[in-house]
């Protein structure tokens, strides 16, 4: 699941280390509508359902958050 | 008396409105009067800086309100101002100040390191510095009345298909008939509130400054941490009572693919006008069946016209695989397309989008070659000088009138709202050592750019390099390292077979 993630990170934000990364919100890596096209990309890969009450920044800071996060969802 | 300057849509407003809110962010509000007084204090300051009017004055742009009343302090001066996104890798800032040698520089206190580093021997201004100098009324006044209607008012940076950008020009009678325009056509007034969207390095910010000027309306620049949020993005609009959006239709799409429609909607929205990229109707859908009530516009225009040139008000409903047309011209400009001949195309053929008006651009900052290429004589008219402009667009007009666009004629790609060429990327890739040869490609589709090299690198440490010489936008998001490089019978790269590999050939 970790390797489609990053996968799907770097192709939507490339040239960023995903894996190192823990304030990918604080620190404005992720901008504009960054989120929105990356929770589509998850929805469709992970089939899950993320709501638009998900898309806060703690669920994004970094890889592992996003982990948690379609992990909660899958249940 | 016929309006001949920008600045006095600022006036105007400043004497009706003096303490009503005109732009405002996150931590400073300027109202009409405080606007007028620190743009007429930065003039003053910037005309002690400049020999002269009409030269180009760069300012760095951080999404604040302060750099909108520092554009209008720059035009008191008597020159003109150019927008450069503070954070944009610094080569490519160079090449732009290159290319420009701006009289001066204003910045933010945010973008002093930045200002050190690019800004080479022109004098520097620090906006508040500039904000706190006593008005001189008899320098404004000498330098006002040097200005005419054609002189510049901006001049935007745009991606160039050798890899440096082009300055286009843009003068005070381009911005006053389309201001005017659009603010009749669709009804703005003084009771509008805009949420600004657009970076101000974009010229689709022109429509929310010039419309917040001429109307006396307000606009609050909306903080760049609520677009990553759906749900942050609506509250504001809903505290800001914003009844307009004026926004770049990749926003509006994405807003849309969020889902938060569904769970929250701004409710004093009265229009949303979208411009910079093809609206789809699947999108367009979702916002209609939030908001039903509110008049929906797709604009249609490049740079060079003055930010839009088409209109199209939605008025019918739209299946969401059918494609929205761009319209018919705008007030005072005219829209039609010209084959590879250079001759009329009939109604349903397609053809290159050429306009002719008021809105041309004066040109591109000092490249006379590309200004030359773009701007040409009317093949129509043989008689006097009567420039148009080639979009370099391909669209179809049907038996109505109405136009739908269709493609590009050469390597110019929208992506993520943006008017990239991909020779520039190239351009920039070409730059890494490690980097022997490079292609990029585009999957419109998926809205992602490829990146096919060869070189010893492999592609995180590429993308890692890309971003620090690219502007975030133009960094490839697919990477693929080759062997060699397929070439055709002349020798030069083999762009289709590689289409074909990478792309399915759905380029």
């Amino acid at each position: 699941m970790l390797e489609e993630l990053l996968e799907i990170l770097t192709e939507a934000v490339p040239g960023v280390d995903f894996e190192t990364e823990t304030a990918l919100v604080d620190d404005e890596i992720l901008e504009s509508l960054d989120i929105v096209t990356i929770v589509s990309e998850i929805k469709e890969a992970f089939d899950v359902e993320i709501s638009v009450d998900d898309l806060v920044p703690e669920n994004f800071n970094s890889v592992q958050a996003m982990l948690a996060l379609i992990e909660a969802r899958k249940e | 008396m016929l309006q001949k300057n920008v600045l006095e849509y600022l006036e105007h407003s400043a004497a009706r409105f003096p303490d009503k809110t005109a732009f405002s962010d996150e931590t400073e509000t300027f109202s009409f009067s405080r606007m007028l007084a620190c743009a007429r204090s930065l003039g003053t300051a910037l005309a002690g800086l400049t020999p002269r009017h009409n030269g180009p004055v760069a300012v760095l742009v951080d999404h604040s309100a302060a750099n909108l009343t520092a554009f209008m302090g720059v035009l008191y001066s008597g020159n003109f101002y150019v927008p450069v996104d503070s954070q944009m890798p610094l080569p490519r800032m160079k090449a732009i100040l290159d290319t420009l040698d701006p009289v001066a520089l204003v910045y933010t206190a945010g973008t002093r390191e930045t200002a050190q580093a690019v800004a080479g021997l022109c004098p520097l201004l620090l906006d508040t510095d500039g904000f706190a100098c006593p008005a001189d009324e008899a320098l404004l006044c000498a330098r006002r009345a040097k200005v005419l209607d054609i002189d510049p008012v901006y001049a935007i940076f745009t991606s160039g298909s050798t890899g440096a950008p082009k300055g286009i020009v843009i003068c005070h009678r381009s911005v006053i008939d389309f201001v005017e325009w659009m603010a009749d056509a669709c009804g703005f007034t003084e009771h509008d509130i805009m949420g600004n969207q657009a970076p101000f390095y974009f010229d689709l910010s022109v429509k929310d400054i010039y419309l917040t000027l001429k109307c006396g309306a307000t606009t609050h620049i909306i903080p760049k941490k609520d677009f990553l949020f759906p749900t942050l993005l609506m509250d504001f609009l809903d505290e800001k009572k914003v009844t307009a959006l004026v926004w770049a239709t990749s926003a509006f799409h994405l807003v849309a693919n969020s889902g938060v429609l569904e769970k929250k909607v701004p409710t004093h929205l009265r229009t949303a006008i979208l411009g910079g990229e093809a609206l789809q109707a699947k999108q367009l859908n979702l916002w209609r069946r939030a908001l039903p009530n509110v008049q929906y516009i797709n604009l249609y225009g490049p740079t060079e016209v003055t930010v839009d040139c088409t209109w199209y008000p939605i008025q019918r409903e739209f299946a969401d695989t059918e494609m929205i047309p761009i319209g018919t011209a705008c007030a005072n400009k005219e829209v039609f397309l010209l084959g590879e001949d250079l001759q009329p195309v009939p109604p349903g053929q397609p053809g290159e989008i050429c306009v002719r008006g008021m809105g041309l651009a004066r040109g591109y900052f000092g490249q006379w070659d590309k200004t030359n290429a773009a701007f040409i004589q009317d093949p129509r008219n043989p008689h006097y000088p009567d420039l148009i402009y080639r979009t370099g667009d391909v669209a179809v007009m049907d038996e109505d009138g109405l136009l739908t666009f269709l493609t590009r004629r050469d390597g110019q790609i929208k992506h993520m709202g943006y008017r990239i060429e991909l020779g520039e990327i190239e351009t920039g890739l070409n730059s890494i050592p490690s980097i022997r040869e490079v292609a990029c490609l585009f999957d419109r589709e998926r809205d992602r750019i490829h990146c096919v090299y060869t070189g010893e690198e492999d592609s995180k440490a590429v993308a890692k390099t890309a971003r620090a010489i690219l502007p975030r936008y133009m960094v490839p998001n697919i990477y693929h390292q080759l062997e060699t490089m397929p070439r055709n019978p002349n020798g030069k790269i083999d762009r289709p077979r590689l289409a074909e590999e990478f792309l399915h050939g759905k380029n």
